[in-house]
């Protein structure tokens, strides 16, 4: 059956952002400088391509732009300025929109006030429940575990954290049946997925893939102590939070200590240092910044620098600035976790090495379906 | 100089009707590029290969050459928008007027020689030469 | 021939000739050959001292012909022929022998067998020269007028540059109307000026010119007479008038036919489905959307190369295997328009080769911008237009998709059409035209004579000769002009006198020389000391020679190829050496 495109769909995708996608003249200049699209054939310019067509069914079973890490060398050695490493960057949005079956992420990308909006009304939300369940205010000395008891916010975490895991599957089995999908004809046994599973722990902890890009690491680099940074505050605020989240002041030696300096140094290093590139508009890649990019950089800086002002004031002995920041911090972390992680920008940190895991599986099943019928003959 | 070569005296002596534009200077540029063929190979020019006589053919050989060679204007040709079939039919006349007389009609021979055809006319020679030699 | 005194010169060229050849045992065989009264080496025949040397030579020894042993004629056969006109002897009894191309240089390793050679082609040169006769060369005047056929731009264009020169000019067109096919264009590329407004400025410039006249609604019916003085007759279309017209040079711009797709040839007759001139039409109305029959355009396709670069098929019999030349870019310019009218609307180019060449490489890029989408399908798949449900969807292979095929729904399906040669067949009668390959009219040679034809002072131009953009059919258009131009200023032409003569007394005329000529009215039967012989007009016959193999009397040959002289050529090349 012939499929039918969508004329104009590349219209729709550029309200995501992206470069001038049918100024593009499909030289494929792109394509021969990507470090990335050796072995898988032909991006940018096949994305680029599928939008001008209008093929939105190969589109969503594309797993090109989340192997694309923009190193921005195709946008600057295209002779059309059409900016394809923009347009790949406008593709991951898109998909991220698709992927969502809500329908929350395609309308946040595409409007600011939405976004704003739900991190608005979700940060709002936060404040609420803290002004109404709140615990007594002790104001002779910091007890923040009176005023937010660990246990009711653990509680908390692991409800949203089921919320997200619930989101963020169902999104990623809709991506995988649409990529697997694409891969007609070749069958793809169950074990292979288990076989294959290591493959995205390895590229959601390490994002080893990025380090094929040409050129200095330091992106790499800073986006590795980012991943670390934000992995370690996970570990320390949904496993360890009795132990985070005390009155008692450790010593400074201490691991809670130790690991929160780290993580929130890390965090704040790199959102501050991504925040200046993108101010900047230096690099090439830095030059477009869509309004969810500011969105995302702005909370997480937010979250590590009001995580660190509690600590701060903690140590200081202030009461009522400690609870004060506590709650401005959890009205600034909840939304970006409910908001960014699911519907936005933050859901690459899923959808990356979620793709990396479907392409190693789709390699094994064309490895196994090239292997089986020389054998046979 | 020519260690084992015949001398011209022993080689086939070959007749080459050439034409003024197309075939000469693809006959002139072999010399330019000093390719060498043979010194018994003769050129006549005529306006176009259209317009040479039979007769002329068979003169020629009994006159004491032993091949003739039309270097052909092809597709060339300004003057005349059917020469490649016209001087087929003038090689044809010629052959069966030497069939009449007992002769080798493969004494006579026809190729397209363009304005640059330099090697393809030196490989003709060489060619031609052989094979009259063998006759 | 008896008498006849013929001087040898021989060129050393440097030692371009005398390495390789004994050009001294060369002049001392050739000095004894009979008729020759002198034989000379030089160290450069054509230097001014040796011409100087050769002249006097001629003049002492009162010589009747020279054969000059140098160079290819390519080089110098025009420059020692105005020498044997200023020595005083005609310039067609001097003969050039090349000794160098054809002898020197091809066998350097063979001295002995060289020089050989050498002695036997110079005296084939002296029995040439021997044979030969002294000729004039033909001069014709010519009538200071010129006739354009088609007023088009080109043949407008064409009118006003002869005009210019003082030329007075006949401007005949078939139609009611001028123009031929621009007007109905709308904007043209490059720079969007209408069709109908540069149609108009030429001919408000034409009527001002007292020296053109414009007949419309006309044609050329007949034609007489040969380069510099053509008689010819042009009838009004409804047969009620006829005009005879003397001109000395004719210049053709008929321009072509749009290729008309054969119904169903990608879909060509259904709703929707128009090609790349009936979508024009319908741009000019558009405003803020566009609109066919009612319905608003979202979606158009444009499918290239119909009637381009095709090979013969069920639906078109006659292939085009040429580009048509403008259509990309015109494609692409439309597309511009289309967007200029709503810039919402989606289009898709499927097309084979890209060719908007030169600087129409910008509105390539330009359209591009505009939002267009270009997609290439292989050669030997081209798209299917279908109506399932009522709806056209175009099924294409993307070769970017590696082949794979997929389905464009499209409004309407723009089908981008070429230049088919224009019927007119009794004009090719009339003036009997060389047809091309193609279909449309030939020049002489491509790259060096390209709007002249082989019928001397009928010069071709614009779209007649093949496909072109308007802006290329006007350069070629005054490239006929200057060449036509150049014939009528002089005054006169010169006719080369290398022509077939026919022998009347060995003529009984049977028809085959005037079968064998291509050339209208060359060959005339003509009754001559009381019988029916052939005569040969010498300013209509090209010299070619394709009358003499066919004839058995041997009665015809060409002046300087004679059978005498070929035949006496033959001798001198096998005789013995003593």
């Amino acid at each position: 059956m012939t499929y039918r495109v969508e004329p104009g769909l590349h219209r729709d995708v550029a309200k995501f952002g992206g470069g001038d996608v049918t100024t593009c003249m499909n030289c494929g200049t792109c394509t021969a400088t990507c470090p990335q699209s050796a072995e898988t054939g032909g991006f940018p310019r096949r994305i680029i391509h599928l939008l001008q067509v209008g093929h939105r069914e190969k589109l969503a079973g594309s797993l090109e732009p989340w192997l694309c890490y923009y190193c921005g060398d195709c946008s600057e050695s295209c002779p059309r300025d059409a900016n394809p490493g923009e347009t790949m960057m406008a593709a991951r949005r898109y998909l991220t929109g698709m992927y969502d079956w809500t329908g929350l992420g395609k309308r946040f990308y595409v409007s600011t006030w939405w976004e704003i909006g739900a991190i608005a009304a979700v940060g709002l939300f936060t404040v609420g429940l803290f002004a109404l369940f709140h615990g007594p205010v002790v104001t002779g000395r910091v007890e923040l575990n009176t005023f937010a008891p660990v246990k009711w916010v653990e509680i908390g975490d692991w409800i949203m954290g089921g919320v997200l895991a619930f989101l963020l599957l169902s999104n990623g089995w809709r991506m995988s049946r649409w990529v697997m999908g694409a891969g007609k004809g070749v069958d793809v046994p169950f074990s292979l997925y288990l076989r294959k599973l290591p493959a995205f722990f390895a590229h959601f902890a390490t994002q080893k893939r990025w380090r094929e890009c040409e050129g200095p690491k330091t992106r790499w680099l800073k986006h590795f102590l980012l991943v670390t940074g934000y992995l370690t505050m996970m570990m320390l605020v949904i496993v360890g939070l009795r132990w985070f989240q005390t009155d008692e002041i450790v010593p400074f030696y201490h691991p809670t200590r130790l690991l929160g300096y780290y993580a929130a140094a890390a965090l704040l290093y790199v959102t501050g240092d991504f925040l200046l590139g993108r101010l900047r508009r230096k690099d090439g890649i830095h030059k477009h910044s869509e309004p969810t990019d500011w969105v995302f950089l702005v909370l997480l800086g937010l979250a590590a620098l009001t995580g660190i002002l509690v600590h701060a004031f903690r140590l200081l002995g202030l009461p009522l600035a400690t609870y004060s920041t506590y709650v401005a911090h959890m009205a600034i972390v909840v939304p970006m976790l409910v908001v960014e992680v699911p519907f936005g920008k933050w859901g690459h940190m899923f959808y990356r090495p979620f793709a990396a895991y479907l392409a190693a599986v789709k390699q094994g099943a064309a490895e196994a379906a090239s292997l089986g019928p020389s054998r046979a003959a | 100089m020519a260690k084992a070569a015949p001398s011209a005296g022993n080689r086939p002596k070959i007749l080459v009707f050439s034409t003024n534009t197309i075939s000469d200077p693809g006959i002139d540029l072999a010399g330019s590029q000093h390719m060498s063929y043979s010194p018994s190979v003769k050129v006549i020019s005529v306006p176009c290969s259209g317009g040479i006589h039979p007769n002329w053919v068979l003169y020629a050989l009994e006159a004491g050459f032993d091949g003739v060679f039309i270097a052909a204007d092809g597709g060339d040709c300004a003057c005349l928008p059917d020469c490649t079939a016209r001087t087929a039919r003038i090689v044809e006349r010629a052959q069966g007027l030497l069939k009449e007389r007992g002769s080798d009609p493969r004494r006579v021979k026809m190729a397209a020689i363009c304005s640059v055809c330099s090697e393809p006319f030196v490989s003709h020679m060489r060619q031609f030469t052989e094979a009259l030699s063998k006759l | 021939m008896i008498g006849k005194r013929i001087g040898a010169f021989l060129c050393h060229c440097g030692g371009n000739i005398s390495d390789y050849v004994d050009e001294e045992k060369v002049r001392a065989a050739v000095e004894k050959e009979s008729g020759v009264a002198v034989a000379k080496t030089f160290l450069f025949a054509c230097s001014e001292a040796s011409q100087e040397e050769m002249i006097r030579t001629i003049r002492e020894e009162k010589l009747d012909g020279i054969v000059i042993a140098s160079c290819s004629p390519k080089l110098h056969l025009d420059t020692f022929r105005a020498m044997a006109r200023r020595s005083g002897i005609n310039r067609y009894m001097y003969t050039q022998v090349n000794v160098r191309e054809q002898c020197s240089w091809a066998h350097r390793h063979e001295r002995e067998e060289a020089t050989e050679k050498a002695i036997r082609l110079v005296r084939a040169g002296v029995a040439h020269s021997r044979l030969g006769v002294p000729l004039t060369d033909l001069r014709i005047e010519t009538t200071p007028a010129a006739l354009v056929v088609g007023a088009g731009v080109a043949g407008m264009r064409a009118a006003l540059a002869l005009s210019d020169m003082g030329i007075a000019v006949y401007l005949v067109e078939q139609a009611a109307r001028v123009g031929g096919r621009v007007p109905a264009w709308g904007k043209m590329f490059p720079n969007d000026r209408e069709g109908a407004e540069i149609v108009d400025t030429l001919l408000q410039a034409i009527r001002r010119r007292e020296n053109i006249t414009l007949f419309t609604g006309a044609e050329v019916v007949e034609k007489r007479g040969s380069v510099g003085d053509f008689s010819v007759k042009v009838r009004a279309a409804d047969g009620t008038e006829e005009i005879a017209l003397r001109v000395g040079a004719i210049v053709v711009a008929t321009g072509f036919d749009p290729y008309l797709p054969a119904a169903g040839e990608f879909g060509y007759g259904a709703p929707g489905v128009v090609t790349l001139p009936e979508f024009r039409e319908l741009l000019p109305a558009a405003e803020g959307k566009l609109r066919y029959r009612d319905r608003e355009v979202r979606n158009i396709v444009y499918i290239y190369c119909v009637g381009s670069r095709q090979a013969a098929a069920k639906e078109n019999p006659r292939p085009n295997l040429y580009c048509s030349r403008y259509c990309c870019t015109a494609a692409v310019h439309t597309a511009l328009l289309a967007a200029g009218v709503d810039a919402g609307v989606n289009q898709y180019h499927l097309y084979r080769d890209m060719r908007t060449y030169g600087k129409n490489e910008i509105l390539f890029e330009e359209a591009g911008r505009k939002g267009s989408v270009f997609l290439r399908y292989p050669d030997d798949a081209p798209p299917v237009v279908e109506r399932p449900g009522g709806e056209l969807l175009v099924r294409v292979r993307d070769v970017l998709l590696g082949g794979e095929e997929i389905g464009i729904p499209a409004d309407l399906v723009v089908l981008v059409t070429g230049m088919a040669p224009r019927e007119n067949a009794n004009l090719v009668n009339v003036l009997k035209l060389p047809v091309g390959a193609g279909g449309f009219f030939n020049e002489i040679h491509p790259k060096l004579r390209p709007v002249e034809t082989m019928i001397d002072g009928v010069f071709i131009s614009g779209a007649a000769q093949g496909p072109k953009t308007l802006a290329e059919s006007v350069a070629s258009s005054l490239a006929a002009v200057s060449k036509g131009a150049a014939l009528l200023l002089k005054g006169y032409v010169d006719l080369s006198p290398l022509v077939a003569k026919v022998d009347t007394e060995a003529c009984a005329w049977c028809g085959e020389c005037g079968n064998a000529c291509p050339y209208d009215g060359a060959v005339e039967r003509v009754r001559q000391g009381g019988k029916e012989v052939a005569y040969v007009h010498p300013a209509l016959c090209k010299g070619c020679g394709g009358c003499v193999p066919v004839c058995p009397a041997e009665a015809v040959g060409l002046e300087g190829y004679t059978n005498d002289q070929v035949k006496a050529m033959i001798d001198a090349l096998v005789r013995e050496i003593v």
